[in-house]
């Protein structure tokens, strides 16, 4: 399997490589990932969270009902 | 291809600590577009970095703001007024992290069309805010502008503070 | 007359890289000016739009409250949003900057461009203002500016792009490193 390599310009020198990943750097890249892959799912359920709290807090507006806190804040800065 | 640089320095000032005004005297009318970089530091929450140009204190200017300072978008519109802002809104730069603006203004040296800029900024402050933003704004002349005063909404510009003018030639 | 905007070095991609590096910059200038055009190989986060987040590693730190961001983004359809979270403080910097993915119209490429301020001073931290376009002809794109800091007060030395999640940059990707002297 063909390793992945990076490109490396040095500025002093002006001399470009293209450098195969180390097997610490390949496994760095794979530990990201996770780590990537673990703050978008943080991301995206603190955005649906939001999302829910709003669509919560509409309902409860057409329906005369009082909103919480948590759902007031989502509608009034 | 031309001849000389075709971005160039025309000045860079620092601040004293002691001044509120950094100013850009007899600009020379011979670049295309001009460009300011501002590094502020230590300015007071919610004032901002504003310009006056030649020296006019009429109420000839007006700025759209589009920005965030974390919580969500918003925008600003401020109309007649005799200053005109190029970067912070809502926070001010902190003492320990850095803020910075970049404003352009193309076709500077024209006697015939009004005057306008866009600026784009980033400013932190050390309760760990971030506000980032732009701003579109007029200076209702068609003067050329030959000079730029650099003013801070309120406080003096830090020792740590830098203002460079740079000049773009065309050809 | 001086050269105020040097290139001080570029690279342009012939074919899919895990990152770019520019190592051993010189500390002669006053602001460093990164530009870049950008497309990777995977189909990074979905369609909507069709986008890679790129990390910008400078001095190859990746731990530590090194690094702070804030965007504000807008989207075709939707109201303009901000980050949600995970920018201030960070050990990543992952909201730096993006490029198109594989599931963009082909041959599209992001805009990208980085400006950071006093690079090379070794008492105060970075600020760095970022302008960024995902651009998709007929399908869903995206544009932001974003500003932070970097928040050592070493000189920066090596600027680093990578995209965020294990993918390559592609063929013909390009990034343009300036330095601008004030004097």
């Amino acid at each position: 399997m063909t390793r992945p390599t990076k490109i490396e310009v040095n500025c002093t020198t002006g001399v470009q490589s293209v450098i195969e990943l180390t097997d610490e750097e390949i496994a760095q890249r794979e530990a990201d990932a996770a780590a990537f892959a673990e703050q978008k799912a943080a991301e995206e359920a603190a955005a649906e969270a939001l999302a829910s709290l709003k669509a919560s807090a509409r309902a409860k507006l057409v329906a005369g009902q009082p909103l919480t806190e948590e759902e007031a804040a989502t509608l009034v800065i | 291809m031309p001849a000389g640089s075709t971005y160039s320095t025309i000045a860079t000032l620092n601040g004293t600590g002691s001044n509120n005004t950094i100013s850009f005297t007899s600009i020379p009318s011979t670049y295309t577009d001009l460009v300011l970089q501002i590094t502020p530091w230590g300015l007071t929450d919610g004032i901002g970095v504003y310009a006056r140009f030649n020296n006019d204190t009429s109420t000839a200017y007006s700025s759209t703001v589009f920005f965030t300072n974390g919580s969500a978008g918003a925008t600003q519109r401020q109309t007649n007024t005799n200053l005109v802002l190029l970067g912070g809104w809502s926070i001010g730069a902190g003492t320990s992290l850095p803020s910075s603006i970049e404003t352009c203004f193309n076709n500077y040296s024209n006697s015939t069309t009004l005057k306008n800029f866009i600026s784009r900024y980033t400013v932190s402050n050390n309760a760990n805010s971030i506000e980032v933003g732009m701003i579109s704004g007029l200076y209702r002349s068609s003067s050329a502008i030959n000079r730029i005063d650099v003013i801070t909404g309120a406080g003096n510009w830090s020792t740590n503070a830098t203002v460079t003018l740079y000049g773009i030639t065309a050809a | 007359m001086p050269n105020t905007m040097k290139l001080i070095s570029s690279v342009t991609l012939s074919s899919a890289q895990a990152s770019m590096d520019f190592t051993s910059i010189p500390s002669t200038y006053t602001d460093l000016k990164l530009l870049a055009s950008m497309r990777v190989t995977d189909g990074g986060e979905g369609t909507t739009p069709p986008l890679s987040r790129c990390e910008l590693i400078i001095n190859g730190v990746t731990t530590g409250t090194s690094y702070n961001v804030n965007m504000l983004y807008g989207i075709p359809g939707a109201v303009p949003s901000v980050l949600a979270a995970g920018g201030l403080n960070s050990s990543r910097n992952f909201y730096s900057g993006s490029a198109d993915s594989s599931n963009a119209t082909a041959g599209v490429f992001s805009n990208v461009s980085y400006l950071i301020q006093n690079y090379a001073n070794s008492s105060l931290p970075k600020a760095i203002l970022i302008d960024d376009v995902i651009e998709n002809m007929a399908k869903t794109c995206m544009c932001d500016i974003r500003g932070g800091s970097w928040n050592s007060t070493s000189a920066i030395t090596s600027l680093s792009l990578r995209p965020y999640n294990l993918g390559n940059f592609a063929q013909y990707t390009t990034a343009y490193l300036y330095g601008i002297v004030k004097s």
